[in-house]
């Protein structure tokens, strides 16, 4: 097990077309190329999830897909007493952070989980000290190599309990994946080591070959990108807070719509077009629950592009008065250039109410 | 631009795939790869940061008072009332940033970072006017020093739905650099490689209307927002 050093943006322009036909490549040209393929997939992490402006006690779910090089997820929380007229006294805030795989666990009280989401009560600040206008920092790391011996697969849950008391908020949680700063030959992905290919040192098979160079590029591609992702507070009694609907044919989300039609998240996804269909497949699930009603509905929440066959929907959604998140669907965004998102939901019949707490629309392209 | 403008598929790795088993790779395909990578670095360098969906019948007007009908600067937005409130306010935390990779281009002159870009749909009703700012504070400083571009502000009197688009190119005077050592878990475990510098900004998006009206009529929207580095 070898690591190194990776400076991000070290090599991003090489000569591309310095290979000749009869001439073996040089020293430099090996570990340009490395260079290069090295910040293509460990520079520039694109997972990441966030709320904003969590006012009262609740929990929070992001759907979150880990990138496999990726190694560090930061959280971060900023906490500030919202209530210009509040005065000093009691605000406080308390996080309680949990990542799961669906089926396995990492509750707050295990050591991955960071100090600061550990249910800790913390002081939010008022005006007067600083309130809203700076806030108190709460940040921490979590080891994804080590999160990954406990939960399996890559498709997790990150949720946060949030407790309020007194007039504390936070002003926003997030959670973004932190760019890769080493080389490590013992994790897959984990980028090409320059010395594999210095003068006198024969290139072997892997993991020393050029083969790595090829899996590095892949996992530039497959590199996780989120295009979307949006949770709201799980609650099913306030209809101006978390989206609903209840029309039984295909209509705009409340509180996603735009005066009644469904509203768009506008999005660019990277130029890397499926070849078949010249558009870039994405793929997208939805936290949900239903309320009211008969249990023997269902219910159905699709998604809109510029692409082609668009709509893409969920199958029936089984009524549940349980939060559960949707089986993936796989769907297609424009290649390279702005396109628009619409979220649109229908029930099966009248009666019950469908509720969606979180969405996450993310790039699927493979190499 | 990379040589070719476009990723070049490949076998996959396994059996079958370019310089399997010692094989050397040949000038053609080792090409392809070199762009490859050379592409690969440009379209990563672009990542969305977040999403928001947007506040609804928002309706407090700018700190300057309602003859305010400017584009604002973030100090402007009043920043002690929250959604519930009728206030427009977002904080979205703490990003990082590289350069970004084609630095001899026009664009990355004045955007070393990459350029932010939110994009989202608005209206205002009753003929006001509704401000929107896109600012970023170096770090993770706080709102007041929190700086915008011209085209990182803008006004609409719209009735209709329209798109919005803010942009703001970051350069030196935006960001602060910062070492990068994550520290994981309850025990602080710091890795001997994993650590490194990269730039630090802590971006926000504040929106106002000139009624400061709480009524129907009077009240504006900017909903389905969503944040964006376009670093390529």
């Amino acid at each position: 097990m070898t690591q190194s050093q990776h400076v991000p943006r070290l090599q991003t322009a090489i000569p591309e077309t310095s290979p000749r036909i009869g001439v073996p490549p040089t020293m430099a040209e090996m570990t340009q190329h490395a260079g290069c393929v090295n910040c293509a997939s460990l520079d520039d992490m694109a997972a990441h999830f966030g709320g904003y402006e969590l006012l009262d006690s609740g929990t929070w779910s992001w759907s979150y897909v880990r990138t496999p090089q990726a190694r560090y997820l930061c959280l971060r929380a900023i906490l500030a007493t919202l209530d210009a007229t509040a005065a000093g006294g009691t605000h406080t805030v308390k996080l309680d952070v949990s990542i799961s795989d669906g089926t396995n666990t990492v509750a707050s009280s295990d050591a991955m989980i960071p100090y600061g989401f550990k249910n800790e009560v913390h002081n939010s600040p008022t005006n007067v000290l600083g309130g809203r206008f700076d806030g108190v920092h709460v940040v921490g790391y979590v080891d994804l190599d080590a999160l990954d011996d406990t939960l399996t697969g890559s498709e997790w849950i990150v949720s946060v309990a949030v407790t309020i008391a007194g007039s504390g908020a936070a002003l926003v949680f997030q959670g973004w994946e932190a760019p890769c700063f080493a080389v490590d030959d013992n994790v897959t992905g984990r980028g090409v080591l320059l010395g594999n290919y210095a003068r006198d040192v024969e290139i072997a098979d892997t993991p020393l070959g050029t083969e790595e160079l090829i899996t590095a590029d892949e996992y530039g591609v497959t590199a996780q990108r989120t295009l979307v992702s949006i949770a709201w507070r799980q609650q099913v009694a306030d209809t101006a807070e978390t989206p609903n609907a209840t029309g039984t044919s295909y209509g705009a989300l409340a509180l996603l719509d735009e005066g009644g039609s469904a509203g768009t998240f506008a999005t660019r996804s990277r130029t890397l077009p499926e070849p078949t269909t010249g558009d870039v497949p994405i793929r997208f699930r939805v936290l949900y629950r239903f309320s009211g009603g008969a249990a023997t509905e269902t219910g159905n929440v699709r998604i809109a592009s510029g692409a082609a066959g668009s709509p893409w929907a969920t199958s029936a959604l089984s009524y549940t008065t349980s939060w559960t998140w949707s089986a993936w669907v796989t769907a297609a965004h424009r290649s390279g250039v702005a396109d628009a998102l619409a979220l649109a939901a229908q029930v099966s019949a009248g009666g019950p109410t469908l509720w969606v707490a979180a969405v996450h629309v993310m790039e699927a392209c493979a190499p | 631009m990379s040589l070719l403008g476009k990723y070049m598929p490949h076998p996959t790795i396994g059996s079958g795939s370019w310089g399997d088993a010692n094989d050397p790779l040949d000038a053609g395909r080792w090409t392809m790869l070199r762009q490859n990578a050379v592409f690969l670095v440009q379209e990563n360098a672009s990542r969305h940061l977040a999403a928001h969906p947007g506040f609804r019948d928002l309706y407090r007007a700018s700190t300057n008072g309602t003859s305010f009908t400017d584009a604002p600067q973030l100090q402007q937005i009043p920043l002690t009332y929250t959604r519930k409130t009728g206030g427009a306010f977002i904080d979205f935390g703490v990003h990082w940033f590289h350069t970004a990779p084609l630095q001899d281009t026009a664009a990355a002159v004045s955007a070393h970072y990459g350029t932010l870009q939110l994009r989202a749909r608005w209206k205002v009703e009753g003929g006001y006017t509704c401000g929107a700012v896109l600012a970023v504070s170096p770090g993770a400083e706080g709102p007041f020093v929190a700086q915008t571009a011209d085209s990182g502000r803008d006004t609409t009197t719209s009735a209709t739905w329209a798109d919005l688009s803010l942009d703001v190119p970051l350069s030196d005077a935006f960001v602060r650099e910062a070492s990068m050592i994550p520290a994981a878990g309850a025990a602080g475990t710091v890795d001997t490689y994993q650590r490194g510098v990269v730039r630090m900004g802590r971006i926000f998006a504040g929106f106002y209307c000139s009624s400061n009206t709480n009524s129907a009529g009077s009240r504006a929207s900017v909903v389905n927002i969503s944040l964006r580095l376009s670093g390529g």
